[in-house]
């Protein structure tokens, strides 16, 4: 009995391991300990075996049998043929415990088929996470997301720096938590409130001598039961002082994809500055500052300093 | 009833349902055909199941589900035993006593509804109750069809825990595809682009989409990004090159940008970043997709008063003056500007400290500058240094 729930809770691991932090090591972890063994990995191969594809591990990696002697360890491998890739899942353990029985191998080969399904649709839950990596990197305030249990769901990059720099405000087990009774009453009936209907309202959390901090509570989605489960959704927006603004040249960086000095340099050409003048602000030799200029042509795929120059007045910093 | 190619097929389906479009009916198809039934439905119902929310339904035509989700859900015989068995499992109506043929027949429900889509037998099953809601599986069969028998009911049991789980990645995906159409509209560089290891464009943003179908100088071809100037095209097939190079593990590569030169116009930059994983590197040796935003030079951050009057609660006029006073402007000037009295503007501005209980402009600037209401708007100008560029 215990065992059919133990491999339920294997079925749950694999099917939601990619929308959980660490799913795979988690559920790799969950079959090494079903099954006896002291680690397992599972890898993915192209269909000729002969490229890896990705992979991943339990929470103990797989030692490697050159480094202790094949004969210290007992393996089971399970292969897996899927369209277009194979799968090979590893379980491992000391050579004393013994070989994998028979029943082993079976479980294992009883959770391929499950596993190849669960991997096709990571493609998909990949592409939301990547989604999300990418507004992430946008610059847009300091915002979180909660959802309808007011768990906080997405953290911006500012909003990281503030809860950073805050002594009243915190994250506690993706809970916003004040530092203030008297706050956090106030937040949790105004959050209720903004998932009941569409509304928007302020709770000032700062000290009371201290520069005020205050956070924007408004209603992206409200709770609405006739949706097909959809539970609400909330942004939070931190008002405080920004932290540090980028200076120009870090913004010019990033969006062109150059090196702190190469930054500084395309900034100084774009204000009309010749090479050597730029040499010696720097205190770097003519020919240092024409080779970050070569570079700079080749990342940015301009070919003249007039061209750079167009190229960095027109970012939108 | 479930077995070997058919059961996999079947598992596929069910498990892809909350990624695609008329997913779930696909699956409510193969189970209709799999255990040779005449119809299926599926219902999200309130807790104590006496009010339907949403469902999706197979072989039965919209008026008929129409009429059965607003009159006929609480008089079919089928479902009263239904609330009070154990959930998790399926129940023929022709075997588990949920009610008897004869008085099946005599209903207002058979008589009324079910007779005249021949249905006479079903099997049915509460298989989630998750925050209040309760969703309810149906197999209906025909008088011909015969009822489901013992295996074929426990057939559908083993089904149930997929289901269940299939009905939970449904909900989790709702709500992650909610909150990343939100964080999208929010971001300051809307139009954003990802492509997948083999240079496919899997996903673009509703104003990638808007700016390809404006721009001539790039275009969409079977999936892939063509550009129409032949250097730029090869300096964004060198960085995809290698930002998917899975040899070059000790120098991930930061990405790079590929100006789009327009005759005439300023440059449209393609800012691409290959988005590594967090997972080990040994393991995943390259990332999954690369991410390109465009950037188009010509388009400038303007306030959204829209969404500055919503976020704030101001009117229209109120989320003017207080943009304008965010951008430093001071009231004599935004009065001159706006063509109102310099004492219009002084009571708006009241109203607006009364509204975002701030107490001097400074601090309402602090208030509008934290929030995210910029958004890029095409403003044609005439062309930067244009006559000197290249």
């Amino acid at each position: 009995m215990s065992r059919d729930k133990d491999l339920a809770e294997i079925m749950d691991a694999i099917y939601f391991a990619a929308h959980q932090r660490d799913g795979w090591q988690d559920c790799l972890d969950r079959i090494s300990v079903l099954s006896g063994g002291q680690s397992a990995q599972l890898l993915m191969l192209n269909r000729e075996n002969d490229q890896r594809l990705g992979g991943y591990q339990s929470s103990r990696a797989l030692v490697k049998s050159d480094s202790r002697g094949a004969s210290a360890l007992t393996l089971c491998d399970v292969r897996h043929d899927t369209d277009d890739a194979l799968l090979v899942l590893t379980v491992q353990r000391p050579a004393e415990q013994g070989e994998f029985g028979a029943a082993v191998k079976e479980l294992i080969e009883g959770l391929m088929p499950h596993i190849a399904r669960a991997l096709r649709q990571e493609e998909a839950a990949r592409l939301l996470d990547d989604r999300q990596i990418a507004v992430y990197r946008q610059r847009q305030g300091a915002m979180l997301l909660l959802d309808g249990q007011q768990n906080v769901v997405f953290v911006s990059a500012e909003a990281e720096k503030q809860l950073m720099r805050a002594a009243s405000v915190r994250l506690e087990e993706n809970r916003l938590r004040l530092s203030f009774r008297q706050s956090q009453v106030q937040l949790d009936a105004l959050m209720q409130e903004c998932l009941t209907r569409k509304y928007t309202g302020m709770v000032n959390i700062g000290d009371a001598g201290k520069e005020s901090m205050r956070l924007l509570v408004s209603t992206v989605q409200p709770r609405d039961e006739a949706l097909f489960l959809s539970h609400g959704l909330l942004a939070v927006f931190i008002v405080a002082e920004p932290s540090e603004e980028n200076s120009e040249e870090e913004l010019i960086g990033q969006c062109l994809g150059l090196t702190e000095s190469e930054s500084r340099i395309a900034n100084g050409i774009a204000r009309g500055q010749k090479p050597g003048q730029i040499a010696d602000q720097l205190n770097l030799s003519v020919h240092t500052v024409r080779h970050h200029i070569k570079n700079i042509y080749r990342k940015t795929g301009a070919h003249s300093q007039s061209q750079l120059t167009a190229l960095v007045l027109n970012l939108p910093v | 009833m479930f077995v070997g190619k058919g059961l996999n097929a079947l598992l596929d389906a069910l498990y892809y349902a909350p990624y695609e479009k008329s997913g779930w009916q696909e699956f409510l198809n193969r189970m209709v055909s799999l255990s040779g039934s005449r119809s299926a439905r599926i219902l999200v119902m309130n807790k104590d199941a006496d009010q339907v929310f949403n469902g999706v339904q197979v072989n039965t035509d919209a008026s008929a589900h129409k009429a059965f989700v607003e009159h006929y859900v609480n008089l079919c015989p089928w479902r009263p035993g239904l609330a009070s068995l154990p959930p998790g499992k399926f129940y023929s109506s022709f075997l588990d006593g949920i009610c008897d043929q004869k008085t099946f027949y005599r209903s207002e429900f058979f008589n009324d509804w079910a007779r005249g889509l021949d249905i006479h037998h079903g099997a049915s099953g509460t298989v989630w109750q998750h925050e209040g809601q309760t969703i309810q599986m149906f197999m209906q069969r025909t008088g011909g069809q015969g009822h489901f028998t013992r295996n074929e009911t426990n057939a559908f049991n083993a089904l149930t825990p997929h289901i269940r789980r299939a009905l939970r990645l449904e909900a989790i995906i709702h709500q992650r595809k909610q909150q990343q159409d939100y964080l999208e509209q929010q971001g300051r560089f809307g139009a954003m682009l990802l492509l997948n290891v083999r240079k496919e464009v899997v996903y673009a943003s509703e104003s990638a989409w808007e700016m390809l179908r404006a721009e001539p100088s790039l275009r969409m071809h079977t999936r892939k990004l063509r550009l129409k100037n032949k250097a730029a095209q090869d300096l964004l097939d060198r960085l995809l090159a290698a930002s998917f190079d899975g040899s070059n593990v000790h120098a991930p590569v930061t990405g790079g940008v590929v100006p789009v030169w327009r005759c005439g116009r300023t440059p449209l930059l393609m800012q691409v970043i290959p988005l590594h994983p967090d997972a080990d590197s040994s393991l995943m040796p390259v990332p999954a997709h690369v991410a390109i935003y465009l950037v188009d030079g010509e388009q400038q951050s303007q306030m959204d008063l829209g969404k500055l009057a919503s976020l704030l609660d101001l009117t229209p006029a109120e989320a003017r003056v207080a943009a304008l006073v965010a951008q430093g402007e001071k009231p004599a000037d935004i009065a001159a500007s706006g063509n109102v009295s310099l004492h219009t503007v002084r009571s708006q501005i009241k109203s607006i400290f009364i509204k975002t209980e701030v107490t001097s402009q400074a601090q309402l600037t602090k208030l509008v500058r934290a929030l995210p209401v910029q958004q890029q708007v095409t403003q044609p100008r005439v062309p930067f240094l244009l006559s000197s560029a290249g």
